[in-house]
C-alpha cells in the first residue's frame, strides 16, 4: 500500500514496515503535549528521566502495535447490521 | 445503512469528516477496487487514530505513575535523611550505623573476628603486647592516645609498637606460614 498522507495511521505503517525513524519521531511529537502534562505530576528532578522513560516505551508500543487487528469498513458495517 | 447510523456510532463520526465522506461517495458512485482501498485505508486510519490515542494516553499515565512508585521505592531504600523518625520507631541511622565495641571486655578478641587464615596465623605469632595494641586499635577503634592512657605508656611508644606489629604481620604473611614455622 502506498502511503501518501501524514495521518497517524500512515506514520505508524511507515515506522513499522520501513523502520522509518522520522515517522516514529513524528508520532511521538504529536503526543508531546500529553507527555508534557504527565511530567508535571512528578518531582522537578525526575522530569527528564520520566520523559525518556515514556518515550522509550512509546517507541516499543509503536513498533509492536498490531496494525492488522484493525477492522475494515466492510467488517464493521456487517457487524453493526448484525447487532442492530 | 449508513444513513441510519446513530449519532454516537463510529460510522457517523467517520463520515462526519468531509474528506472521508468524499471517499465514501466516490466509492458508491464508482465501486472500483482503488476507491474501495482508499476508503478502507481512511477507515482503518480513523479507527487507529482513536484506539491508538486512547491506548497511548492510558499508557503514558500508567508509566508516569509506575515511574513515581519506583522512584519512591528507590528513595525509601536509599535515604538521604537518616534522622527522620521511622514508623517502627527510632531513626534510620539507628538501624544503619554499627556501633563499635566501646566497652573493653575480655570476651571479644581480634583473632576471633578474622576470617582470613593467613592473617590470623600471622597475628597469632605476635607477642601479647602487640596483639593487645592491634586489638584496641582495630577492634575497639581506640586512638593511639587512648590506648596509651589505658596501658600507662606514651603515645609514641604505642604508635611505634603498632607500626612494628603491622610490619611483622606483613612480613609473616608475605613469607607464608610454612617457612615461618621452620624458622622459629
Amino acid at each position: 500500500m502506498i502511503v501518501t498522507d501524514n495521518s497517524l495511521y500512515a506514520l505508524a505503517i511507515l515506522a513499522q514496515k520501513q523502520n522509518d525513524d522520522r515517522a516514529l519521531m513524528e508520532i511521538i511529537k504529536r503526543f508531546e503535549p500529553k507527555i508534557k502534562r504527565s511530567l508535571q505530576q512528578t518531582g522537578y528532578n525526575n522530569k527528564e528521566d520520566l520523559e525518556q522513560y515514556i518515550k522509550l516505551n512509546m517507541i516499543k508500543i509503536i513498533r509492536s502495535y498490531d496494525l492488522n487487528s484493525l477492522p475494515s469498513l466492510t467488517d464493521y458495517i456487517n457487524l453493526e447490521s448484525q447487532t442492530a | 445503512m449508513v444513513k441510519s447510523a446513530s449519532k454516537d456510532s463510529l460510522l457517523f463520526h467517520f463520515l462526519n469528516d468531509s474528506e472521508n465522506e468524499k471517499k465514501y461517495k466516490s466509492y458508491i458512485r464508482h465501486p472500483t477496487k482503488e476507491n474501495k482501498d482508499d476508503l478502507e485505508f481512511a477507515f482503518k486510519g480513523f479507527v487507529f487514530k482513536i484506539r491508538f490515542a486512547v491506548y497511548i494516553s492510558k499508557t503514558i499515565h500508567g508509566l508516569s505513575l509506575n515511574y513515581d512508585q519506583k522512584e519512591n521505592k528507590f528513595l525509601e531504600r536509599n535515604q538521604l535523611i537518616l534522622d527522620k523518625p521511622l514508623e517502627s520507631g527510632g531513626t534510620m541511622s539507628d538501624l544503619l550505623l554499627v556501633t563499635p565495641y566501646n566497652n573493653l571486655d575480655s570476651e571479644h578478641h581480634l583473632l576471633d573476628m578474622i576470617t582470613n587464615d593467613a592473617l590470623a596465623i600471622a597475628i597469632s605469632q605476635l607477642n601479647d603486647y602487640q596483639k593487645l595494641i592491634l586489638e584496641y586499635s582495630y577492634l575497639y577503634e581506640l586512638k593511639d592516645t587512648e590506648i596509651a592512657k589505658l596501658l600507662g605508656k606514651s603515645q609514641q611508644s604505642v604508635s611505634q609498637a603498632k607500626k612494628r606489629a603491622l610490619n611483622k604481620v606483613r612480613e609473616l604473611m608475605e613469607r607464608g606460614p610454612i617457612n615461618d614455622s621452620n624458622r622459629q
